[in-house]
Formats: structure tokens, sequence, C-alpha cells
């Protein structure tokens, strides 16, 4: 009986049910049952993937707050979702929530898949996120892709470090101080 | 008489002197008795055995039920906040600082802070400056900021977000790993 019990337990602590993870609370507070319901849906979908589902989360959550409609909030959600799915295939099924949240980010900027996954090649090793962080800060901050390519790419070939990229950006957006 | 064949079956003689024959006790042998008492002995231990099995197997499952629920609890209860844990080793200290002429209130909101209008107030300073420190674990966020309630400012001194889905000002942080 008692090996009964720990399959049990093992079961219930492997992974969360689909039904677990398409009801967070925070959901059911800020949304609607409409738009509930087609994000938790997504969720699902991402969760199956093995996709971070908090970035996902956040976006429905952010959308509540700024009052989108419902389908802007479900349109949001399912975009994140298409770009953490991209970036995982630049970045590899090893990337970690953040690397997946960074690479989003600069896929939307304007970087290529190759490039980012070229940013991992560099720093095979390294957590890539501050380095494609920098990249989005930098077009975000008016220069253009390949200007900003270039200059995060060859800090990461000479092997940066996440102040070094940080130190970076301040230098060529004065108006974005580093943390 | 015919009405002499119509007696009471429950009282007849004969019946009742087969019936006193049959109810008298047996006489058993030793050998038979102490096989009988052990066979009843071994199905009274049997029974005892699938009561004590089956009372395991209820307990075992109360346990596993309980431990589950604990544990799911603990997923939902885990969900709710973003907001890193104060302990972690990883977390800085980030100050977040707006200059405005707000009448009443500034508020933060972004990803680690559940976009909660309620969660993160600004304290006033001197000269229309507002400000909070916020732990954040190393990560990008998105941010911004709530002025009385209804006006949207992004942070001038941070970047800017690209990926704006909801027309608003969003900026954006990074913090570094140690």
């Amino acid at each position: 009986m008692l090996r009964l019990a720990a399959l049990l337990l093992l079961l219930s602590l492997n992974q969360p049910t689909a039904d677990v993870v398409a009801q967070d609370p925070r959901l059911a507070a800020r949304l609607d049952s409409v738009t509930r319901v087609q994000v938790e849906a997504v969720l699902t979908a991402a969760h199956e993937e093995r996709l971070p589902l908090e970035p996902l989360v956040q976006k429905a959550l952010e959308g509540s707050s700024k009052r989108a409609s419902g389908p802007s909030i479900v349109a949001a959600v399912r975009t994140m979702r298409a770009d953490l799915q991209r970036a995982r295939r630049s970045l590899g099924d090893r990337a970690s929530t953040d690397e997946l949240v960074a690479g989003a980010a600069a896929l939307r900027a304007g970087a290529t898949p190759e490039m980012v996954g070229r940013i991992r090649r560099a720093e095979p090793d390294a957590d890539v996120a501050v380095p494609l962080a920098v990249f989005t800060d930098l077009v975000a901050g008016g220069m253009t892709v390949d200007a900003a390519w270039q200059s995060v790419s060859r800090l990461a070939e000479e092997g940066g470090d996440d102040q070094d990229f940080l130190d970076l950006r301040e230098r060529l957006s004065p108006r974005s101080p580093s943390r | 008489m015919r009405a002499e064949h119509r007696k009471d079956p429950e009282h007849d003689p004969v019946a009742e002197r087969f019936a006193a024959r049959l109810r008298d006790p047996v006489p058993l042998t030793d050998r038979v008795e102490r096989a009988v008492l052990r066979r009843l002995e071994a199905e009274a231990a049997e029974r005892r055995d699938d009561r004590s099995r089956w009372r395991k197997f209820v307990a075992a499952m109360a346990l596993a039920a309980g431990i589950a629920i604990v544990f799911g609890l603990g997923v939902l209860v885990g969900r709710r906040s973003a907001v890193p844990a104060p302990t972690d080793a990883e977390v800085r200290s980030v100050e977040f600082v707006l200059r405005t002429a707000a009448d009443s209130a500034v508020a933060l909101v972004g990803d680690f802070n559940d976009w909660d209008p309620s969660a993160t107030p600004l304290r006033p300073a001197a000269d229309s400056l507002w400000s909070v420190v916020v732990p954040l674990r190393p990560g990008r966020y998105r941010y911004t900021f709530i002025v009385d309630g209804t006006r949207w400012y992004r942070d001038p001194s941070a970047p800017r977000a690209l990926e704006d889905d909801f027309g608003t000002p969003t900026s954006v942080i990074t913090v570094a790993h140690r």
C-alpha cells in the first residue's frame, strides 16, 4: 500500500495537469469568462509545448490592467506564444525562460532567427538573455537592426559578460541607464 | 375417516420423533473437533487480514490524496504572485523614480507585480518626485506608471518596450545576474 501511495505522490508531483495550468486564479479574477476561456486554451497549448506560461499570464494581466478588449488580450497572448515558439526554435530546447522572453522580444524588434541562433552559438554555455535584451533596447532607442546587431554580436564573440552588455547599452543609449 | 388423514402436519408425532433424533448432538471424535476448530480459526484470521488490508488501503489513499491536495494548493498559492521572494540571493533592489505633478497617487505596474495598480504605490518626495524600491530577480520586465489612476506614463529613464500590444507607453528593465 505504501508503494501505491508513493506512486500516487510521484504522479501528483510530476507536472501540473492541463486543468491546473488553465485555472490560474489571477486570470479568473481579472478576465471576463469568455476571454478567460480563450486565454486558458492558449495556456494549455503552451503547456503541452513546454513553453513558459508566466510571460503569457503577464501579457493577459497587462491587457486587463490597461482595460484592453477581450479580443485584443487574446490576440496579444497568442502572439506572445508564437514569439516564444520562434525564440525556442532559435535558442534550443534548453533555453531558460529569461532567454526565451528576451529572444521573443529581439525577434519582434527585427532580429532574424539566424541572428538569435548565432548569439546562442557564440555563447553556448552562457545565459544570453541580457545580450538579446540589450539588442532590443538599442533598436528601441533608435539604432538600426544591423547596427545594433553588429555591436552586440561583436561583444558576444569577445566573451563579454552581462555587465559588459549593459555598459554597451549605456554607451550607445545615454538615456537608458543600467540597473 | 378422511378427517384423521387431515391431521395438523406440524404436530405429527412421527415427524416429531424424527426431529428429536436429528436434534440430538452428533458425537465427534477429538480429531474431527480439532480440525473443525482449526478451520474456524483460520477463517477468522483471514477475515481479520482482509479488514486490516482494506484499512491500510484506505489510509494510503487518504495520505496520497492529502499530499496531492496540499501540493495542488501550493501550486495555486505559489502562482498568485510574481513578486520574487526577498530571500533569494539573486534579488536586487531596484528604485523606480518618476517626476510628475500627480494630484493624489502614482502606481507602478509591470510583469513583476501582475500589473496590479494597487500592488506597488510610489511615495512622494520633494519636487514632484515619486519613488519606490522593488526587489527583482534577474530578468527582463515590462512596466509603466499610472498617475492619478488614469494617466499612463512610461519611464523616461528606461528603454521603451517595442512590443506594446495595447497602445499605451511601456518601458523595459533588464536586471542582470550578479
